[in-house]
């Protein structure tokens, strides 16, 4: 039993190193049920008005926002990574919500490609030509709404946001959808 | 050989087997993945063990819910490194318990992204069963007994040690865990005669319901979600080449079939959730004659092909492994 004991003792060791290095997050032995979305950082929230954005295609394109206004009844962006999750709630859009809404815009902004190059190689590499999708320059927009993986972003026809969170199983963003002026 | 070295030859044969085909779950870590480590099984008569693994998962591409196989962006690059430590302990002749801790380094370049991040992993630690009071290997078959093989019923807890989707992380790439307790249970049957050994294994997760007021770093309106069950199954087959000095070298090939349910959010089921994929493995163990010492090199990977998973990353996973036997 030496051994056992030698070797409690470098589990134990392991186990400090672990935690000065890197603490174990509490919140998933714990998790809590508390809204706390007052903490986050800044970022545009639901009522709020959305100054006129450009979108810098893939295609090499630009548009902005009160130009696509002009035309649709609203502006859905859907921040994308295009890794496996994402592809989940993309393929839903496309299937589920995006043929509901033909009056409305959706836009799938590629916030983590350097360039439109990258973004388009992204783009149809995943299949996703069908859908317009941009490239964030400079994380303009990440840092305007705040957004990071599957953020979902609804602006309606008055360039008021009507949405800003994540994009879970897509029922709010159908829910949101459906009163749209 | 004589009746001693005989006995010692299959007692080798049993815990090699035993050894390689260790039920392992074979899932992705980061990018919905876990971080958790595997079951850990004692030999019969033995009291306690040490294992010590290092894991290299390398992301290879994905499947999307129509199950067609898709690349990674170019550039990217995707992997995750895990080194477990881990223990089983005979509590009982016939039970015994085990805990892995793994801790995670994940080393990704995903287009414009470039992250190292680390930390603890989800801890696993359960007991298992032992239906079976001696060495079920055999020479050849005699009777009807003969062929009853070793059977073990398992239990195991995953405890969200590691950091989540629901944590301050950035995106998917950088967890290190699941963020849910997990219960999984299992039934493994192991048969050798001579040489030969066939594994067959089943293991079915649940995982309990969990409030969510973060993802990715943000905080959102608070739900509950719960991951759909897991269910993995695996076969595998190995042949023993023993050595004069009754060192052993073992060859194993394996397929893994595992296929998540739809997960619920606040009690609906999404079914746009779920994954399949199906694996294979080819593992390679040495042992020395005394069968206190054992290393293995296994490599579990998917073939990269339309109809091989479904809403799941391909990974090629490499694993060394050292386990140390104490009687």
């Amino acid at each position: 039993m030496y051994f056992v004991k030698k070797y409690f003792i470098y589990v134990s060791l392991v186990l400090f190193l672990i935690n000065c290095s890197n603490p174990v997050p509490l919140s998933n032995l714990f998790p809590d049920a508390t809204d706390r979305r007052y903490l986050n950082v800044t970022g545009l929230q639901p009522g709020d008005r959305v100054p006129d954005i450009t979108f810098y295609n893939t295609d090499g394109t630009t548009d902005t926002l009160s130009n696509i206004l002009t035309i649709k009844n609203g502006v859905v962006i859907y921040f994308t990574m295009w890794c496996i999750v994402c592809d989940v709630h993309m393929s839903y859009i496309r299937n589920t919500i995006k043929p509901m809404y033909p009056n409305v815009e959706f836009y799938l902004l590629d916030y983590v490609s350097g360039t439109i190059a990258q973004a388009l190689a992204n783009q149809t590499g995943s299949g996703y030509t069908d859908f317009k999708a941009a490239l964030d320059k400079n994380f303009k927009l990440t840092d305007m709404f705040y957004g990071t993986m599957s953020t979902t972003i609804v602006i309606d026809k008055n360039s008021i946001l009507r949405m800003n969170e994540d994009f879970k199983d897509g029922q709010r963003l159908s829910a949101v959808l459906s009163v749209l002026p | 050989m004589t009746i001693l070295k005989k006995s010692i030859f299959f007692t080798m044969i049993a815990f090699i087997a035993v050894m390689v085909e260790i039920v392992r779950p074979l899932s992705a870590a980061s990018c919905c993945g876990g971080g958790a480590s595997a079951s850990l099984v004692l030999p019969k008569f033995a009291t306690f063990l040490f294992d010590t693994s290092i894991e290299h998962e390398k992301y290879n591409g994905y499947w999307n819910s129509k199950g067609e196989y898709k690349k990674d962006p170019p550039g990217s690059d995707l992997r995750q490194l895990r080194l477990s430590i881990g223990s089983a302990y005979r509590v009982h002749d016939n039970i015994q318990t085990f805990v892995s801790i793994p801790y995670v380094v994940n080393i990704n370049q995903y287009t414009g992204l470039k992250s190292t991040t680390y930390g603890a992993g989800d801890i696993t630690l359960g007991f298992n069963f032992e239906l079976f009071n001696d060495i079920r290997c055999v020479y050849r078959i005699l009777s009807l007994e003969d062929i009853w093989p070793a059977t073990y019923l398992g239990v195991k807890a995953i405890v969200p040690t590691g950091i989540s989707p629901y944590d301050n992380v950035p995106n998917s790439f950088d967890i290190t865990g699941l963020g849910f307790y997990t219960f999984n249970f299992s039934l493994l049957l192991d048969k050798t005669i001579k040489s030969f050994n066939i594994s067959l294994a089943g293991n079915y997760s649940i995982s309990a319901q969990r409030p969510v007021n973060m993802e990715y770093g943000r905080y959102i309106e608070p739900y509950y979600i719960q991951p759909g069950g897991k269910l993995n199954l695996t076969a595998s087959t190995g042949y023993t080449f023993s050595f004069d000095s009754m060192d052993s070298i073992t060859g194993t090939l394996g397929y893994g079939y595992t296929k998540e349910y739809y997960l619920k959010i606040n009690g609906i089921e999404n079914q746009n959730s779920g994954f399949l994929k199906h694996n294979l493995l080819v593992g390679i163990a040495f042992a020395t004659a005394d069968q206190n010492n054992v290393i293995k090199f296994n490599n579990a990977f998917n073939l990269p092909f339309t109809g091989w998973g479904v809403n799941k990353p391909a990974t090629i996973i490499t694993t060394l492994e050292y386990s140390h036997v104490f009687r």
